[in-house]
């Protein structure tokens, strides 16, 4: 019995924490000048120190983001790796489909050929 | 067309959400709409493209096993039917059980003549659960840039970090 590609826990919360538009920024953000605080993204964005702090926790319970503590500060870094899994289930999915419009297409020719 | 009622544990077609992950396909075929639609549904025409049901009917709320051509198993409830131009279901792997829909995700087959014949159009969404989509969307409106392509975005780039390091 082949299993189906299905998303597993953390793909679910990676596909729900992305949703979000301003989270992607923020995940964006950080990609791109980790390790960076929380008040710094704040500074970068057009939204609240609250409201940062209040994303980074959806990313970080996706497994997204990671928090390092140097002396007072938290500071913030991607784990793109997490986004394995997401991507795992769009391309088995494509993969999958691709295989049956195949398949489709050879019985169309097959009836017309009767 | 009939629905079923969502429950916070079963995911609700109406909730796929355009930001939600999906892959999307296209086909021509030169057969009418009319054609292609006994190719989609005829049980033993199925059988070959799509996989074997264990004989649920084609209708809105039916429900039942299907065995994927490559062998997957899934449950697959059937959500609208309006012949010769569209069909949706919703579909879950089968293990562990017919009613944890974790892991659903919705199909919509679409027909439209063309000057060809058919164009045969196929979406299938990861459906979240009504729960999830409340907690993380409520109240924050839905991109329109689908998900699945910041995702490939965002792993080219995790990509490049990884080289970057080495």
């Amino acid at each position: 019995v082949t299993r189906a590609a299905q998303p597993t826990p953390r793909a679910d919360a990676v596909f729900g924490a992305l949703a979000d538009p301003t989270r992607r920024n923020l995940l964006r953000a950080i990609v791109d000048q980790a390790p960076i605080t929380a008040t710094q993204l704040a500074a970068e964005l057009p939204i609240s120190r609250q409201a940062v702090a209040k994303h980074l926790n959806v990313l970080d319970d996706a497994g997204l983001v990671v928090k390092r503590r140097v002396g007072r500060e938290t500071r913030f870094e991607a784990r793109l790796d997490r986004l394995d899994e997401a991507t795992r289930w769009i391309e088995q999915t494509d993969a999958a489909w691709r295989g049956r419009l195949d398949r489709l297409a050879q019985l169309d020719a097959e009836r017309r050929a009767r | 067309m009939s629905m079923n009622e969502p429950s916070p544990d079963r995911p609700d077609p109406a909730l796929v959400a355009p930001g939600d992950p999906s892959s999307s396909h296209r086909l021509e075929l030169e057969s009418t709409p009319d054609e292609v639609w006994d190719l989609l549904t005829d049980p033993d025409e199925l059988a070959r493209w799509l996989g074997r049901t264990d004989g649920f009917a084609l209708e809105p709320g039916e429900e039942g096993h299907l065995t994927d051509v490559d062998g997957t198993e899934r449950h697959l409830r059937v959500d609208e039917v309006h012949p010769g131009r569209s069909l949706r279901w919703t579909w879950w792997p089968a293990a562990p059980g017919p009613d944890d829909e974790s892991g659903a995700s919705v199909v919509e087959v679409t027909l439209q003549p063309s000057p060809g014949g058919t164009e045969v159009r196929v979406v299938e969404r990861y459906a979240r659960h009504a729960p999830i989509v409340a907690s993380v969307g409520g109240g924050l409106g839905w991109s329109t840039r689908f998900v699945d392509l910041e995702l490939r975005v965002l792993a080219s780039r995790s990509l490049v970090a990884r080289f970057a390091v080495r």
